[in-house]
């Protein structure tokens, strides 16, 4: 019976082990020889055409000696992996990070300082702000803008041409067309004229910025959450008049898949990224974008702006050399190409050169808004706050006052 | 007569071979266990986030970490909470498996073999697959269970089944139980063929009822491996993670922190590494704590 209980030990140590001590295996890349720089991206540059490529050839064809060696991570654990590297101070040499997760690291001093390189980079004058500011802690830079994705309304223009309905230019106009939707089509208890689940963080912070409110600001060096300020209530009341009035969605859901349920024929609007065109077969052509209007007609209501930065690691023994490579990655042939297959490049500047359906989320990217730069901001997104607070929202469980003054006061103890 | 028994009184006369032929396994087992448990014990001892990890050393803080756990009214409430759901998950498993068992060796062989064939299938499927699956027939917009509500002539909006997380720990948890099945149904049906059949025919002429059968003849036969079965899954329910984690998008709510996936959550979605390891400790010893019980009634048994 020894080896039973030393067995039943044994699987019980591996179990906890594995949710505590894998960083202290070492996942990590071989360590850079001196001529070598390893980088490590995420698959969505596969997307973008041949400008991983092109950037690699005309780094080697400068650089004939240092070999590039590319590895693709996973979203789900990069981080861990990167962790591990650390610990090891060897690893990867150019690292990409979703930019809600950089600060972080840059506040710990994991990554090189790159300020000094700064105009060296392209478009470095009119790199996105959110981008910008999310490489960026206590005024110096540690992560360059690589690229960016936003969110628009994604509409069925069929349905729009039924009803006589023409692109909104307001959040009045926005509301009448999702009501007069609702009306010619809405009598089953599964159309959406607007998907909006209820835990959407991001559509309903649109909302919020657009009110002029914000999720936290800091005061005096501390930060505090502000969901609870006039501005931002009048934001979440909009949310939930959305929520109540225009939608069938999930109101205890997550955005994740929503593309699928646009895809089912029962959505006229939903809040997407620009990819998620992609992935509608059913509905074949019949989708386009508009940005989220404001409640100021003519404006477009701020989008989130999600994306990529890539830094490199303090330990990596020759930051400059991997910054150079960074350089060649996101100057302007490469962002050209990036911008080419629909996705956001770096800077303003290139904005336009995103044409067809997918031109006004890119319109959209130009007035965005990012989450606060605190360096626990992560603890709020772990603690799912915001949505829990939205499904407080949407399924009546709280009153907005009451939910917005719950979240806000959690927010404040988290962030600082 | 029951397992592993016979050699006990061999052993007792001091042999050193029976050590020597261990100890390889011994030393494997002291070089992949025995090293990251002493770093999973030093580090519960630390205080080690991103900023320690730079710096290349943890800060020392004796048992801050324990304090702060065990001081933490939300780190109860999870241990609570991960003890009722393993506790369900264990008895329903080992329930309905010892039943689809007992039934098995009563069936027709043709039937039994199609069962023996589906619990295969079950088992083969990777735990990934058959969680997204479960979590389809679950979903809000698609959900063939809401559908099949519908179809039987009830009024069914689209429906949340993890708003009530009584009902989605129901939902988990029988997807848990359902993977454990083929296992549980297997060990003990192959248990049952064991019974030797003179013995209950000797009983039967004794003049035993099938009761007295049971009782006396196929339960003590049984039950070693019972109680081996119900320690493994208790080990195996009390540190589910995936399931959780797959069915809520990997976003899990705070009401369905289990210890598995606070330890986690601790660890890496907040690089609380020193954390994370002294929740692991104390999973380990909670777990220990659960499964003592059995472990020690195995040994009894393997004394006698």
């Amino acid at each position: 019976m020894g080896t039973f209980r030393a067995k039943s030990i044994a699987a019980i140590s591996v179990a906890a082990l594995a949710g505590a001590v894998a960083f202290t295996g070492s996942n990590a890349a071989q360590a850079a020889a001196p001529q070598s720089i390893t980088v490590w991206l995420m698959p969505d540059a596969k997307d973008f055409g041949s400008a991983l490529a092109d950037a690699n050839a005309a780094f080697s064809a400068a650089y004939p000696r240092t070999k590039v060696i590319v590895e693709f991570q996973t979203w789900a654990d990069h981080l861990k992996k990167l962790d591990a590297a650390l610990v090891a101070k060897k690893g990867p040499d150019v690292v990409e990070f979703g930019n809600t997760e950089v600060m972080k690291y840059s506040a710990a001093g994991a990554l090189a300082n790159l300020s000094s390189y700064k105009t060296s980079f392209g478009n470095s004058s009119t790199w996105l702000k959110a981008l910008e500011d999310a490489g960026s802690y206590e005024g110096k830079l540690y992560a360059i803008p690589y690229y960016a994705g936003a969110r628009a309304v994604m509409y069925r223009p069929s349905l729009f041409k039924a009803q006589g309905i023409s692109v909104p230019k307001s959040y009045a106009d926005f509301l009448a067309a999702g009501k007069k939707l609702m009306t010619a089509y809405g009598s089953a208890n599964d159309f959406s004229a607007v998907h909006l689940p209820g835990k959407y963080w991001y559509a309903a912070m649109s909302f919020v910025y657009d009110e002029g409110g914000a999720i936290a600001t800091k005061s005096g060096g501390k930060w505090v959450g502000s969901l609870d300020s006039d501005a931002a209530i009048r934001g979440l009341n909009r949310f939930k008049e959305v929520s109540d009035t225009l939608s069938n969605a999930d109101k205890s859901g997550t955005e994740a898949g929503q593309w699928e349920v646009f895809n089912g024929g029962k959505v006229a609007m939903s809040y997407s990224n620009g990819w998620e065109s992609c992935c509608i077969p059913k509905i074949g052509t019949d989708w386009a974008f508009f940005p989220m209007p404001s409640v100021k007609a003519g404006k477009a209501s701020p989008a989130f702006l999600g994306g990529s930065n890539l830094a490199v690691p303090s330990y990596a023994p020759n930051a400059k050399l991997a910054a150079t490579w960074i350089r060649y990655f996101t100057n302007s042939t490469q962002m050209k190409t990036i911008a080419q297959s629909g996705a956001i490049p770096n800077n303003t500047k290139m904005l336009g050169l995103i044409s067809g359906a997918a031109a006004p989320v890119a319109a959209a990217a130009k007035n965005s808004w990012f989450v606060p730069g605190a360096v626990k901001w992560v603890d709020v997104e772990n603690a799912n706050t915001l949505q829990t607070m939205l499904s407080d929202i949407a399924t009546g469980k709280k009153t907005v006052a009451k939910a917005a003054a719950d979240a806000s006061a959690e927010i404040t103890k988290l962030l600082n | 007569m029951s397992l592993g028994v016979v050699g006990q009184s061999v052993a007792r006369k001091t042999n050193i071979w029976p050590y020597l032929l261990i100890a390889p396994s011994f030393v494997a087992l002291g070089l992949i266990l025995g090293f990251p448990v002493y770093k999973l014990i030093t580090l519960s001892f630390e205080r080690y986030g991103l900023t320690e990890i730079i710096a290349g050393a943890g800060v020392f803080v004796g048992l801050g970490n324990y304090r702060e756990i065990l001081w933490d009214p939300q780190f109860w409430l999870i241990l609570r909470r991960t003890i009722f759901f393993t506790a369900g998950m264990v008895s329903v498993s080992i329930l309905v498996g010892g039943l689809l068992a007992h039934l098995m060796i009563k069936m027709h062989p043709v039937i039994r073999r199609i069962l023996n064939a589906i619990l295969i299938l079950v088992w083969a499927m990777p735990q990934l697959v058959s969680i997204s699956v479960w979590r389809w027939m679950f979903s809000f917009d698609f959900s063939i269970v809401t559908a099949t509500i519908n179809s039987l002539g009830f009024e069914m909006d689209n429906h949340n089944y993890f708003v009530n997380t009584f009902s989605g720990f129901m939902i988990i948890g029988g997807c848990v139980a359902w993977g454990a099945l083929p296992f549980i149904s297997i060990s003990i049906y192959a248990a049952l063929t064991q019974v030797p059949k003179d013995l209950i025919e000797a009983a039967e002429i004794d003049g035993a009822n099938s009761r007295q059968v049971f009782r006396n003849i196929t339960f003590p036969i049984l039950l070693p491996v019972y109680i081996i079965l119900i320690s493994l899954s208790i080990i195996w329910d009390f540190q589910v993670f995936s399931h959780i984690w797959i069915f809520l998008e990997s976003r899990p709510s705070a009401d369905y922190y289990t210890m598995a996936i606070y330890a986690f959550q601790k660890s890496f979605g907040l690089s609380e590494y020193g954390k994370g390891a002294a929740i692991s400790l104390v999973m380990i010893l909670a777990l220990v704590g659960v499964t003592g019980y059995y472990l020690r009634q195995m040994m009894r048994m393997g004394d006698e």
